[in-house]
């Protein structure tokens, strides 16, 4: 039924990555080609939930999902670490791990932070909108090109950089 | 390595790779294949695409070798993938800082490998503008560089609106140096009065009398001339900010609608309301104010030092260290406030919204959680301003301690001389008062720098709108009353986003006096379609021709002369109804207005309104219909008598009785002119010339109802889908009323009994 959750049994999923460094499928002996990975639940549940999907996805009116991994456990380790790779590449958003300086110039505040993916600098406007607590501990900041850096943390960082942000989240 | 800096590294790295060719397109990227932050930049010559990271060439391709190149939109970035006879291949990552560049970047490609000359402007390339001075980027669609802000040119340049009433300012100089002289001479009495007077044994009532008046007068004239600066001060800034709001008001409205509305509509009027107001405060309160202080600031140092130099610099030294003090508590201060108001601005949001919903929260019975919610979100708020407060009420004596620092100096080394007897009591009152007055303003002084920062934002978010190109650009070359309005849509496309198409390559023409129906589902592109047509928004790429001329070369105001509107909301403004009638045709006599209003079959009903034409609508006014209202909308078009009539979704939102009238109405709008109408009801286009059916972005059928019927294609089952949905809500409504007839017969029987 079209209507109902399809969680995929993973022994029919074979996920490849292709000479051109991109995520195909195998689903129940069929070569589904390319497809696109996505978190139903990206703040709740990171390698839960995961929607399988056409590579048109983005389309509204040709949406298609193929199924739904309800755990990453599920799938082998290889696969699961394949999986996670895709995801990775799909939601770009570093962990801020320190920060160097914050600084509010006629109301865009340049940030100068180390991520994940290296040393960033940023700007973010219109605080209220693009730095967003999650909960008590996650923050989510969007520059002002649509970029986003993630704190997975805030009691984790160090005292240095609880001290230069503690105003802006 | 700056981002200038490495460009231009990287340009010479580039062209080697791409073998000297000419650099069609480029643009820098930053991402690796691997999803670490690079130094990268991706070109485009004529044969070849290359992609330089960190220094290294790590790709060089012919685009001979290549099928198409798609530029996917991902969360927080994007990726460029080329499809090859081979499969399909990931070439550059980059952050959403470069999205727009690179579906640029893919479509010139996909043009070069498709054999097409690509068309490459600012327009259909946007490079993203850096600062020449420190490399950062402007801040988007600007070229303001928030580091590099000329901030004293900024206010030069507000200094320069003041010019039509530099009079009023000339009068404020005057009346600043006659306040400062008072205040300067004020404590000199005062000396006079304890060394001539009190001090002295022989002083006479009469140098008494005349020492009290000459103070009595000094306080009158402080009193005359601060009544007379602040009238006309007030009447100086308040021509300024006048003329300000009437400078963005002309301009907004002259702005496209794509600028409009990309700012939020509390941002624009905040602009026009609060940033003027802001300006007008600084100007008013704050920096004429200033002037004078420092004025007297410069009269009261040469008067001191004159008097005694050492103990001048008793107050002037510790002068800075004050200040500095001063502003540190008071930074650390904002910043706390600044936490407290954030989470201020939570809890009044989520009051907001609960008042809004309170029928959902009440409906579903959630009244409690939400009173949990509140709670805590509240508490939040009261443990951040009770931990404020108690910081202001430690730190705020010790500010005002700092102030009054300076004056125990001049007391301890003052009063030593008076002791010593060279110098007199009046005297030490003299300087005593000086330094007092100097160190009241301290605080004020060190506010200064903050109020300037704010008056130079606002002023730059003004400057920021009135710098903006508008959108009357058109040579008016053309003119409008021969024209017979035929169009030629070549090769158009658009996105709202550049890098989001929504309409692709639409090559089309429609004949004077065509009536053209835009059918699809919804987000085919139909609106769109029209918002380009009605200028609303300029096409990407391609050009939409009217009479063979490009509409871009008609100015905006003969352009909208030739269309009528009437959309599916029809707005009216406060106002009568004939004034609303009249709103395009502003001259038109009462008669035209009445013909019109009964050839959009709107006279009976207003006939039946209680003041007729003279109705008040509108906000606060009498509440039409839907049907009303889209009514007044088509005499408003028949009124202005446009060539082409736009109809978009003229019917949509009233029922089946109205819906004729309006049709009705509407055949005598679009007789001779050329017609493009959106229908959610596509038996109302049956009427037209022709349809054109949209079908993601592209014109997918072309073709009468009848043509489309029987081509039994995208039109045909849109058509069926919509008539099986009339069918069933037909047996659901006769159901229902079945249903309720037999309750109904139920009840009478069990009341018969």
């Amino acid at each position: 039924m079209k209507n109902e959750l399809n969680f995929i049994n993973p022994s029919e999923l074979s996920f490849r990555l292709s000479s051109g460094n991109l995520m195909e499928l195998s689903y129940k002996g069929e070569d589904m080609g390319r497809v696109a990975l996505l978190r139903m639940f990206p703040f709740m549940y990171e390698d839960e939930y995961i929607s399988i999907r056409c590579e048109n996805y983005s389309r509204a009116d040709k949406e298609q999902e193929i199924g739904i991994i309800r755990s990453l456990n599920e799938l082998s380790e290889e696969q699961a670490q394949l999986v996670r790779g895709e995801l990775k590449k799909r939601y770009f958003v570093p962990d801020i791990l320190s920060v160097n300086e914050v600084k509010e110039e006629l109301g865009h505040i340049s940030w100068n932070v180390v991520t994940s993916a290296g040393d960033r600098e940023f700007t973010v406007t219109d605080m209220s909108s693009n730095i967003r607590s999650v909960d008590s501990k996650r923050v989510m900041l969007t520059d002002i090109y649509g970029n986003r850096y993630y704190i997975p943390d805030v009691t984790l960082l160090d005292d240095k950089t609880l001290k230069i942000i503690e105003i802006w989240i | 390595m700056s981002e200038i800096t490495a460009t231009i590294e990287y340009s010479n790295i580039v062209r080697r790779a791409l073998g000297e060719e000419e650099i069609l397109i480029a643009s820098p990227y930053d991402v690796s294949q691997s999803g670490e932050y690079v130094k990268g930049m991706f070109a485009v010559s004529r044969t070849t695409f290359c992609a330089v990271e960190d220094g290294r060439v790590i790709l060089t391709e012919k685009i001979s070798s290549v099928e198409k190149i798609s530029c996917g939109e991902y969360t927080g970035g994007g990726i460029l993938e080329a499809f090859t006879p081979c499969g399909r291949r990931q070439i550059v990552r980059f952050s959403m800082r470069y999205i727009e560049q690179f579906t640029a970047i893919a479509e010139v490609i996909n043009e070069l490998a498709s054999g097409q000359e690509p068309l490459i402007n600012d327009k259909t390339f946007p490079t993203e503008s850096l600062c020449p001075r420190c490399g950062r980027p402007f801040i988007r669609n600007t070229n303001i560089c928030r580091s590099c802000t000329d901030k004293l040119g900024i206010i030069k340049r507000l200094s320069s609106l003041a010019k039509p009433c530099w009079g009023l300012y000339v009068i404020l100089l005057m009346l600043f140096w006659v306040s400062s002289v008072v205040t300067v001479v004020s404590p000199m009495l005062s000396k006079h009065l304890i060394n001539d007077v009190l001090n002295f044994k022989n002083a006479s009532v009469k140098t008494l009398i005349s020492i009290v008046a000459l103070m009595l007068l000094c306080s009158v004239v402080t009193w005359v001339v601060s009544a007379l600066r602040d009238v006309v001060s007030s009447r100086a800034s308040n021509r300024l900010v006048m003329d300000l709001r009437n400078h963005i008001f002309t301009k907004l409205q002259k702005m496209p609608l794509s600028y409009i509305e990309t700012k939020k509509t509390g941002d624009l009027m905040q602009r026009i309301n609060n940033d003027t107001q802001r300006i007008q405060t600084f100007i008013q309160d704050i920096a004429i104010m200033a002037v004078n202080e420092a004025c007297l600031f410069v009269a009261i140092a040469i008067v001191t030092f004159s008097l005694d130099p050492v103990m001048s610099l008793l107050i002037f030294v510790p002068m800075p260290l004050a200040v500095f003090l001063v502003n540190k508590i008071r930074r650390s201060i904002q910043k706390r406030y600044m936490k407290q108001w954030r989470r201020l601005d939570k809890l009044t949001n989520r009051l907001t919204e609960v008042l809004n919903g309170i029928k959902v929260v009440k409906v579903f019975g959630r009244e409690n959680d939400e009173i949990v919610r509140f709670k805590e979100t509240a508490a939040v708020v009261r443990d951040i301003t009770c931990k404020n407060e108690k910081y202001v009420y430690t730190v705020f004596p010790l500010i005002r301690f700092l102030m009054s620092f300076g004056s125990y100096f001049v007391l301890l080394y003052g009063g030593s001389k008076v002791l010593g007897g060279s110098m007199s009591v009046g005297e030490l009152v003299q300087f005593s008062s000086y330094g007092s007055y100097l160190y009241s303003k301290l605080e004020w002084f060190s506010m200064l720098p903050r109020h300037f920062t704010m008056a130079v934002v606002s002023s730059q978010r003004v400057f920021e709108v009135l710098d903006e190109t508008d959108s009357d650009e058109g040579l008016d070359s053309v003119d409008t009353d021969t024209l017979a309005p035929s169009f030629d849509f070549e090769n158009v496309s658009f996105g709202y986003k550049s890098y989001r198409k929504v309409l692709h390559n639409i090559s089309e023409s429609v004949k004077n006096g065509e009536m053209i129906g835009l059918v699809g589902h919804s987000g085919a592109g139909k609106s769109t379609m029209i918002n380009l047509i009605m200028r609303l928004y300029d096409p990407d790429r391609g050009r939409i021709l009217l009479d063979g001329n490009d509409i871009l070369d008609y100015s905006q105001k003969s352009y909208k002369e030739l269309l009528g509107v009437v959309l599916q909301e029809s707005y009216l403004f406060s106002g009568t109804i004939l004034e609303n009638i009249r709103y395009t045709a502003p001259n038109a006599g009462v008669e035209q207005c009445i013909a019109a209003a009964k050839k959009a079959n709107a006279h009976d009903f207003i006939m039946q309104l209680p003041d007729g034409y003279n109705t008040y609508v509108g906000e606060k006014g009498y509440k039409l219909s839907g049907g009303e209202r889209q009514r007044i909308s088509i005499a408003r078009a028949i009124l202005a008598n446009p060539k082409i009539l736009i109809l978009d979704e003229a019917t949509a939102s009233v029922d089946t009785e109205t819906e004729q009238k309006i049709q009705q109405a509407l055949l005598n709008v679009t007789e001779g002119k050329t017609v493009f109408a959106i229908a959610h009801r596509l038996s109302t286009l049956k009427n037209a010339d022709r349809l054109f059916v949209l079908e993601d972005g592209r014109i997918a059928e072309t073709g009468t109802h009848e043509e489309l019927i029987e081509k039994n294609g995208i039109y045909a089952s849109l058509l069926k889908a919509q008539q099986e949905m009339a069918v069933s809500k037909v047996t659901i409504d006769n159901t229902h009323t079945i249903e309720n007839t037999e309750k109904d017969d139920e009840r009478e029987d069990y009341e018969n009994e």
